[in-house]
Order: structure tokens, then sequence, then C-alpha cells
């Protein structure tokens, strides 16, 4: 406590400094947790959360039992298991690329023209995407010799998860590997130096210096990566689907959207947010588990 | 400079920073607030000036004498009105309303196309405006459920205060029998019809009188035909010969009433049933709603319907297909056809109404587009901080000279007296120089009216005779009237069970439209609807509509 004293007393201004930011996440993020408590009644606006029937866990045995249970939580875990597996690597190689080009001019052209779509709103993103995936759109006639039929893009169930993924590796791939080129302008020069010496091409110092230079960038990454796994990006999902491919479109914040919002079940959606975010919860600490276990690196 | 001398520099620069921006602050935030030439009513004085005047029906300043108040209102913008006005307040009538009353109107105009997010949205922040106009018509529950919510006040309690009103509704029963619930309460301050002179339909089945020359066929009288017809339109080169939007089934039950059923009828709230003889029933559930599927399915399959029709998905989408010369048949509102001939790059392109299409020739409809005696109208916040003012406002509404001006606005140079005693826009109106809509033009003299009177906006000759295609077939014989209401516990059992039928119902009804759920799955469709207990939701409706019917 006294040691504590004296640190403030020499850091003075940095502890205000810090003030707003506690005053923002108390305000925002934790005095909302409060109401949670909507998840457990049949909440009504005109009653308030002091006023509503308390109802127990009726809201999750309704949302478990639900028939669109299975398909919300499956389509969730493939959507963000799909943008995992081919979207947390892509900023990593393209950050090692762009590593290795040694013409400035070009390599920083390259870097702000990828940055670029990160930039515009999720809203004109997703008016793109429905332009070029219309019937007669450009995505359309080039694929459409593959697909064997000109069809919608967007009413085809088969193709949401490609046109996900592939968008949201265009559109966050560039923004995604700036700390990965800051970890990478780290790496100490010598290392390399002593490989070249040892001999080593290309390929081999990328393996042996680079990628163990940022592993533990890449590992915390991963951790906050999988913390956020179950949010995937919300806005673009609403903005891209419609009822025809709820089947493979339709994520739980959605359902908790159309449930919630649109149809006025705030309980219900509120169980449904809040079994979201224990799930989150569980991920990320399970993540930092294991990576506390097998490597040095760990987020808590 | 020592230490001690230091720090003061730098206290007294922040505290003069401070202030600056402080002041600055400040000056914005008063600017916002604007018309700073009139001072702002303080609470008391308003009260007193109310209080004064309680009871009086004549058209008066509700704020003292050179004093303004604000109040916040809801309301959505009529589709094509922006290239017109920025917002309600441009209205000449709003303008008039203002000088008169001294009431400033801070009008909230969400998105068209997101009007039901949006009062979703604002009324989950708890932050509600002091006036909603149409909300019902966008909330899932309607207008009643504002009240059930606790977000609008019972107007019935104060009717005391609204003496012009007050005379309007006692003018005739079927305006006490729509406005008033099972239980005596009233969500909104109704809008009439005067004289309770029913409007002709406005929405109609419009399709292209220069395609149908060009492949030479009459105008389609059944479902049949309008196969026939299409077809030919796509032999001809058209793209998109028939417009179905996003839901697959177009609004207001046009189209499907040749098929014995109603469905989604948009008509003050949305409700998913119709009636036969006093008896709810479920469309999905009944034959001509598969009838339907099928052939939605097979003109989708046959590239009659656009193949991108799921991006029809708002008011603007639709009002940007509707010009497209690529079109050949679409349901929409009848005088779109004005606007089409105005906006379209194709001067040869024309359209003409059709009569709803049947199964067999001469066969009657019992279930279209009613246009209603008694609508939902300004609903009142039950968190409003000038209650006696809002109800003030709202009652000048329904006084005879407000009654006037608001159908015909304030400029007498727009309109003109016949000779029988009643009043006709002029071609300042319908031939106006910058080829405005007339309803736009209408829209920003005269605004929307408490009493309408009836065909007010259709003088156009060509429209009212188009729409009395659609009155002669039908009797309206299926309709559930809009203002029937459900009590607590039975809208608990309805929202509970049918918020997951309707998401159902919605994602199938495409699928099959689209061909991507096959037919021979069609009886495990029905099944699945009836294993979500719609019998029950049914059931709550069943009490509801006989509750009405012995009102």
């Amino acid at each position: 406590m006294r040691a504590l004293y004296i640190n403030y007393k020499r850091h003075k201004m940095v502890y205000w400094m810090t003030l707003p930011v506690i005053l923002y996440f108390v305000v925002f993020h934790y005095l909302p947790m409060a109401g949670v408590i909507m998840a457990f009644q049949n909440f009504s606006p005109k009653t308030g959360i002091f006023g509503s029937e308390w109802v127990g866990f009726q809201n999750f045995i309704d949302f478990f039992n639900s028939p669109n249970f299975i398909r919300v939580l499956k389509n969730t875990l493939a959507l963000s298991l799909l943008d995992l597996l081919f979207g947390f690597p892509a900023p990593i190689i393209l950050a090692l690329l762009l590593n290795e080009i040694r013409a400035r001019l070009f390599k920083r052209t390259v870097q702000t023209i990828s940055y670029l779509p990160y930039f515009l709103s999720t809203a004109i993103i997703a008016g793109l995407i429905h332009d070029f995936t219309s019937s007669t759109g450009p995505i359309t006639t080039m694929i459409a010799p593959l697909l064997g039929k000109t069809a919608n893009l967007l009413s085809l169930p088969e193709m949401f998860r490609t046109i996900f993924v592939t968008t949201n590796i265009w559109q966050f791939m560039g923004y995604n590997s700036i700390i990965y080129l800051a970890a990478l302008s780290r790496v100490d020069s010598e290392q390399y130096e002593a490989a070249k010496i040892d001999g080593a091409g290309h390929w081999k110092q990328c393996i042996h210096v680079t990628i163990p230079g940022i592993s533990s960038t890449i590992i915390i990454m991963l951790i906050l990566n999988l913390g956020q796994m179950l949010n995937v990006n919300f806005e673009k999902v609403l903005l891209l689907y419609n009822s025809a491919i709820y089947e493979t479109a339709d994520v739980i914040s959605t359902y908790i959207y159309r449930q919630g919002i649109l149809s006025h079940n705030y309980g219900y959606s509120t169980a449904v947010g809040l079994f979201n975010s224990v799930i989150g919860l569980l991920l990320i600490v399970s993540a930092n588990y294991v990576s506390k276990k097998y490597s040095e690196t760990r987020l808590f | 400079m020592n230490q001690k001398n230091k720090r003061m520099t730098w206290n007294k620069r922040m505290t003069w920073s401070t202030i600056v921006v402080g002041s600055l602050l400040m000056a914005t935030l008063t600017g916002c607030s604007g018309n700073s030439s009139q001072q702002k009513a303080s609470q008391e004085e308003l009260q007193q000036h109310l209080e004064s005047q309680e009871g009086s029906t004549s058209l008066r300043r509700l704020v003292p004498e050179g004093k303004t108040v604000t109040l916040k209102a809801w309301r959505p913008t009529h589709s094509s009105i922006g290239t017109l006005m920025e917002s309600w307040n441009d209205t000449l009538f709003q303008r008039w309303m203002e000088e008169q009353t001294g009431v400033h109107i801070d009008w909230i105009t969400p998105v068209s196309g997101t009007e039901g997010d949006n009062l979703a949205m604002l009324i989950s922040s708890g932050e509600y405006p002091d006036l909603f106009f149409d909300a019902g018509l966008v909330y899932p529950t309607g207008a009643y459920g504002l009240l059930k919510d606790g977000v609008v006040i019972d107007v019935a309690k104060h009717l005391d205060k609204l003496p012009n009103y007050k005379t309007e509704l006692e003018r005739s029963s079927v305006r006490q029998i729509e406005s008033y619930s099972d239980e005596g309460e009233m969500a909104s301050l109704s809008s009439f019809t005067q004289d309770d002179v029913q409007d002709a339909t406005w929405y109609g089945i419009l399709m292209r009188k220069d395609m149908l020359e060009k492949v030479n066929m009459e105008a389609p009288q059944t479902y049949d035909e309008w196969y026939d017809v299409l077809t030919a339109f796509k032999k001809a080169g058209l793209e998109k010969p028939y417009l179905l939007n996003s839901d697959g089934f177009p609004k207001l039950n046009m189209f499907i009433g040749g098929l014995g059923f109603g469905y989604m009828n948009y008509g003050g709230s949305v409700q998913p049933f119709y009636q036969v003889d006093g008896k709810v029933r479920y469309a999905p559930l009944e034959e001509g709603f598969r009838t339907y599927l099928e052939m939605m399915n097979k003109w989708y399959s046959e590239g009659l319907i656009d193949q991108d029709f799921l991006s029809l998905n708002s008011i603007n989408a639709e009002f940007a297909a509707y010009p497209d010369p690529r079109t050949g048949s679409m349901v929409a509102p009848i005088s779109v056809v004005n606007v089409i001939r105005e906006l379209t790059p194709d001067k040869n392109v024309d359209y003409i109404a059709v009569p709803h299409p049947v199964v067999n020739k001469g066969d009657k409809i019992h279930v279209g587009t009613e246009s209603r005696l008694v609508r939902s109208g300004m609903q009142i916040s039950s968190k409003t901080k000038n209650l006696d003012l809002a109800l003030q406002w709202a009652d000048l509404f329904y006084s005879p000279d407000v009654i006037h001006i608001s159908n015909y606005g304030p400029d007498e140079s727009y309109y003109e007296k016949l000779p029988d005693g009643t009043y006709r826009f002029n071609e300042k109106v319908y031939a106006n120089e910058d080829g405005f809509a007339a309803i736009d033009m209408i829209t920003s003299i005269a605004d929307a009216p408490a009493v309408v009177v009836s065909n007010r906006t259709v003088t156009d000759p060509w429209l009212l005779e188009q729409a009395e295609l659609y009155d002669s077939i039908n009797d309206n014989a299926y309709v559930i009237s809009s203002s029937l209401t459900l009590n607590d516990e039975e809208s608990k059992t309805y929202n509970s069970v049918m918020t997951n039928i309707i998401d159902y119902v919605e994602e199938m009804q495409i699928k099959f439209i689209m061909g991507i759920e096959k037919f021979d799955k069609y009886d495990a469709f029905v099944e699945r609807i009836r294993s979500m207990n719609v019998e029950t939701a049914m059931a709550v409706y069943q009490k509801a509509l006989d509750r009405y019917n012995s009102r």
C-alpha cells in the first residue's frame, strides 16, 4: 500500500492520465454487465430490470431447445474457424513478403493499397460485395464457368462462407500486417548475418530467424483472436445475409439481433448473448493456458 | 525562473485555455439549440399559459408571445420526398403551424428502409421523443404494443384535454369501434377520413403498356394468362418481366388474393392471419399458399422474376427498380406511374394498371389492399416533460381551421374551391414547373392531415379509374381489422409462438421460391409449423377477433 502511495507521488500525472481509460471501462464495459440479469427475466421495458418477472434459466432452456440453436452455433463456429484458418496467417504472410522487398517506394505503395479497404465502412464494403456478386456482377461472371450457372452468389447457401472469408482477408490483411511489420523490424540483424555465414538461404533465414523472432507477437495475437472468435463481424453478416442463406449465414449475433431488437425478446436475446460471452471467455482462458504450458508467451 | 514560478505560469495557461475552450464549446451548444431570435419559454410560464387556455378549441398560440418551445417527434419520411425538402419543418404547413402555435418541432427522421430498426433502437435506449408519428406501422406489436410496453400514453385517459379530438371521435360509431381497444384504451390519436368516405385503393398491379402492344397481347386476367404474358415479355428481350420484392410476397396482400388467402397485411400492424367467416386462418397452412410458392418457383426458374429479387429489400431499392426499362410488371403504388414516366430514360416506356389476377375469369377476391377509415395516428410519449403542451398541440390538428389547412396547405394559390363546396389542388401542383410528383408536392405543401379529405391526393382521374379496377372485384371479407387488440397474457403467448414461426416461414418461403428447398418437403414444412404450436397463437387471435366482432 505504502509502495503504491510512493509510486503515486512520483508519477502523479501518469495515474491521472489512466483515469479516463478506467472510467471508460467502468461505464461502458462493467456497469452494463449488470444488464445480464435480463437473461434470467421475462424482461419488458415497461417494468424494467427491477419489476420484470424472474424466470430463472427458462430463456437458456428455450435457446438450447430451439431448432435454430445447432444451426447458429455451427455457423458461428464455422465462420470463425475458417476466418482464423485463412484470415489469421494472411497478414503474417503479407508482412513476411513485404519484409523481403528492398525497393522502398514499391513496398510503401503496396502497403498503403493493402490498408485501404480497412478504412472503408462495413456498409460500403457490403454494398461493393452485393454489386460484385449480383447475377450480372463481375465476380459472378468470372466464376460462372466454374459454377456451371449464373445466379446471385449471395443467394447460394454454399457460397456464403467463401465470400465472407475471402472478403474479410481482403479487408483486414493489410491493416493487421502492421503489427507484424513492427515486430519484424525488431528482429536482431546480427542473427541474419550469423545465419548467412552458416550458409542459410532466404527460406532458411525466414524459418529459423524471422519466424522465431516474431513468434511471441503471433501467439499474443492468436490468443486475442481466439477470445474474439465468437464475435464474427456482426455488421457484415447482417448486411450480406438474407433469408435464403440463413442455413450457412445466420450466426449467434444476427440471431440475437432478430430476436431481441426486432422482435423485442430482450430477455431471450440477453441469454443468448451471455452464452456467447461465456464461450468466448472459456476459449481465451484455455488458449492462454495452453500457450503458457508449451511456450513462454502468455497474455495473463 | 524558479520551479514555483514555472508552475504558476503553467497553471495560468491551463486556466486560460480551459476558459477559451469552454466558452467555444458553450457557443456551439447554444448555437445548436437554434432560433436565437426568440427566447425559450420557461417551464413555469409555459404551464401557466397552457392552463389558462385549457379546454379551448380554437387555433391559438400555445406558448407565450415572443417565446418558443421545442418538442421532439419521431416520424419516417415519405420515400421520395427527400428531393423536395430536407425535413418535415420545411413543409408549408409545418412552418405555418409553428408560426401559429409557437411550438417548434424537432423531427427525428430515420433513413428510409430502416424505420423499424431505428425505432427499436430508440426504444431500447429509453430516450423517447415527445411524439411519435406512424410508429405503430413499424413496431412489431403495432401501436398498441407501444402502449403495452409503456412507451406511449393511453389517450383515452386524457380525452377531456382533447376537446377537438373528442368531437371528431364521437362523430361516428366506426371511429369509436376502431379507435378503442377491448380494454377501453387508446394507443394513439386516430386519424380519420372526413365524413367516413373510403379512399380509393392506392396500391396496384402495373404492367408495361408498350410491351403488351409489342407482343400483341391483352392485359392478363388469370394467373395462367400472366404466365403467358410474362413468357412473351421474356422472349421479347425483357430481363425482369416481373418484379418481386425480397419477401417473395408483394405488399398489402396484392397478387395473392385470387388464390384465396391473405398474408402479411401491412395495413396498420403486421398480421400474419386472415379470417373466413369469423374464423382465423394462417396462410402457410392453406393450399393456396403452396400453389403460390410453386407458381413463383416456376416463374423464378424460368427467369420471369428478377434473379436478384432478394436485393429488393427496402423502399429505396424498390423505387430504384420501378423506372428500370428492363422491368415488365410490378406491384406498386399506382401513382408511381407518374414518377416512372418522369424518370425513365426510355420515353416509350409506359404502364397501365391491370386487374388483380384470379384463377378463373370473373372470380371475386376477398382480400387485397383496403384503405382504412380509421388509422392509428399521433402518439404521445409516456416520458414527455411537456404532456399538456403535446396534448394541446395534437388536439389542434382536429380543429376545423387546421383540418382545412392541413389538407390543402396555408397557401391559397395551390388550390381552388369547386362549385360544390369542395376543394381541389390546381395545376400549380399537378403540372408544377419542376416536374415533381404531385403527391410529393402535396406533402410539401399540406403535410399529412389528421382528418383526411378522402381521395384528396388522387384528383388525377386516371388514377381513380385504375383504383376502381381493384375495388370492384374485392369485398375485403377476409381482412382482419388492424385495431383488433390482444391483452397482455395473449400477446405474451402470441409472441413466444409466432416470432419463431414467422422467422422460419419467411426463410422457407424464399427457399421454396428459389428452388433451394424442394416441394416434396412441403408437407414436412407444414408439419413443422404445426409442431411449433401455431394453433395456440391462432386460438389467441380467435379470441381477440371474437371480442372485436362483438364490439
